[in-house]
């Protein structure tokens, strides 16, 4: 599904990806771990077409996304959930579900989106930046399932959200796996990453320096303590 | 019995335009036969702000150089009837088209270009046809410009209308300004002017969610060229001439003022700040030569203390009325009036 080999960027006169090498099966659940600044995030970004690669391939499906422009990447099936939960504040819930479906309802796909996030239809005509920090996580996550994607890139999910709709955004996010839809998640809570996803990859200056199961990675305190600096 | 928000709005609106239909005949009987004809003019510059508002308020792109296409629809009327001898709709026409073609390739370069680039880029177009229309004289008269006898606007019968009639004119320019807003409306409302404000808003999660956002920045740089142009060969008519003065950049930044003063973001922000800068200059400048001071001062207070505009100001003072006496509130932001 999504096959990332050996993904160079450099920003300016840094390099960021040195050489990532990166795979997410079809219905799989995989998280992407790593300390602060060592490039996780610019990998997503260069999933979407944002960050330019200066060497390496990038395909979803067997298409090479290093030839469609960040604005068809989503057409192809992968759906990009950002940090900082990404709603535009000024258009209301349901303009917010609606605006990448080039003017087109999809009232059973809405339909999906309240079942799984019943505060959603309460707040129907609520503008965006009215909505409470988790709420918007839910809108930014609500807006993906829109598109029917066949995988979602979630980036830092949890972060600022209050631990009671903490547990609801990751059981949806459990829920949206087990429905067949792919999860690429990039997490700082370790917990919620290694809960959610069976697949792990650590990551550390701008590359992978562990791929494994998440059961094998609890099992070896050592490696989670040296990418990860904690103690289990 | 409480009114929705909506319902005071809606109220609002139709108290506005049935004042305006009023206006030949009300305000001669109250004040003066001349200011039908200043009514008339403000009409055509709330247009002209009109098409600011759309770029700057609804999708994000500060424009300087909207005197180019204002000034394009005024010289393809001028020279449609003063050099091709083309009738009232034709050159209308030609006026319009010109001005959509021109603001076509401007915004092809412009549009991949965002904040202070984009704002430079469309004055240094706007300058680059100024100088040209300064000096290719025989063609544009320059900044004499060029003066021209209207043709009847529709003859059928032994019946003539045309914009010698001041009430004719008056109705006309109405029909047309108001028709463009309504299109105006109705873009915002639409699918599409949802996806200018998410641009707006922000543009690369814009693009992450599948918007070709160069694509739609394009569309509303030629929507917006189109109501300037309107709004250009809609003044041609009404002075009965053209000038390169009218493409200078200083034209463009007075429409840029008037939508950021009345609200960009609004649909009728432009209507309001231009009605209150015209109104000040007729009024102060027959005893004052510097009015302009009080335009200045009055623009930086309004940035200052009200950023969203007068109507947003306007907004914000309904919602929180609404709130207080319980009214349903359904839209309340500064992009909620109609």
């Amino acid at each position: 599904m999504l096959n990332l080999r050996d993904v160079h960027v450099h920003i300016g006169k840094l390099h960021i990806l040195q050489g990532v090498n990166m795979e997410v099966k079809p219905g799989e659940s995989a998280a992407l771990l790593g300390r602060n600044g060592v490039g996780k995030t610019t990998t997503l970004r260069a999933i979407m077409g944002l960050a330019a690669r200066s060497r390496g391939s990038i395909e979803f499906d067997n298409v090479d996304l290093g030839t469609c422009p960040p604005y068809k990447i989503s057409s192809h099936g992968i759906g990009y959930v950002p940090q900082g939960r990404g709603i535009f504040p000024n258009l209301t819930v349901l303009e917010n579900l609606n605006i990448g479906m080039s003017g087109k309802r999809d009232s059973e796909r809405e339909e999906y989106v309240f079942a799984c996030f019943p505060r959603l239809k309460e707040r129907l005509k609520q503008f965006g930046s009215t909505l409470s920090g988790g709420e918007q996580q839910m809108l930014a996550i609500g807006r993906c399932l829109m598109m029917r994607p066949k995988l979602i890139i979630f980036d830092e999910p949890t972060e600022g959200i209050m631990p009671k709709l903490v547990s609801q955004i990751r059981r949806e996010i459990y829920r949206i796996n087990q429905a067949g839809v792919s999860v690429l998640l990039v997490e700082q809570n370790v917990e919620t990453a290694l809960k959610l996803c069976p697949r792990v990859f650590l990551m550390e200056k701008g590359t992978i320096v562990y791929s494994g199961t998440s059961h094998e990675l609890k099992s070896q305190p050592e490696i989670v303590h040296r990418y990860l600096g904690l103690t289990q | 019995m409480t009114m929705s928000l909506m319902m005071i709005r809606r109220a609002m609106l139709i108290a506005f335009i049935a004042a305006l239909i009023a206006v030949p005949w009300v305000v001669p009987a109250l004040i003066n036969k001349f200011w039908v004809s200043v009514i008339a003019e403000i009409m055509i510059w709330s247009l002209f702000a009109a098409s600011v508002n759309l770029l700057f308020g609804y999708v994000g792109l500060l424009s300087f150089g909207q005197a180019l296409y204002f000034g394009f629809g005024m010289y393809g009327v001028a020279i449609g009837i003063s050099t091709f001898g083309l009738s009232f709709w034709p050159a209308f026409g030609l006026g319009i088209v010109a001005s959509v073609a021109i603001a076509l390739v401007a915004g092809i370069f412009a549009v991949r270009l965002t904040w202070h680039y984009f704002a430079i880029i469309t004055v240094v177009f706007s300058l680059i046809f100024y100088f040209f229309a300064v000096s290719v004289k025989s063609v544009t008269g320059g900044d004499d410009g060029i003066n021209f006898t209207l043709p009847p606007t529709f003859s059928f019968g032994g019946y003539t209308a045309s914009f010698s009639n001041e009430t004719f004119q008056y109705f006309f320019i109405f029909a047309a300004v108001a028709f463009c807003f309504f299109l105006m409306h109705r873009v915002i409302q639409s699918p599409l002017g949802k996806a200018f404000v998410a641009i707006r808003d922000n543009d690369t999660r814009a693009e992450l969610i599948g918007l070709n956002v160069y694509q739609l920045r394009l569309i509303a740089f030629v929507m917006s060229g189109f109501l300037a142009g309107v709004s250009g060969a809609l003044f041609a008519f009404f002075g009965r001439y053209a000038s390169a003065s009218y493409m200078f950049y200083h034209v463009s930044g007075e429409a840029v003022v008037w939508a950021i003063v009345g609200g960009a973001g609004t649909l009728l922000g432009p209507v309001v700040g231009t009605t209150l800068f015209i109104v000040i200059r007729e009024v102060v400048s027959t005893h004052w030569e510097h009015h302009s001071l009080i335009v200045g001062v009055m623009a930086i207070l309004v940035v200052i203390l009200a950023p969203t505009g007068l109507v947003g100001l306007w907004n914000e003072w309904l919602a929180r009325w609404s709130a207080r006496e319980k009214v349903p509130a359904t839209r309340t932001s500064l992009q909620s009036e109609p």
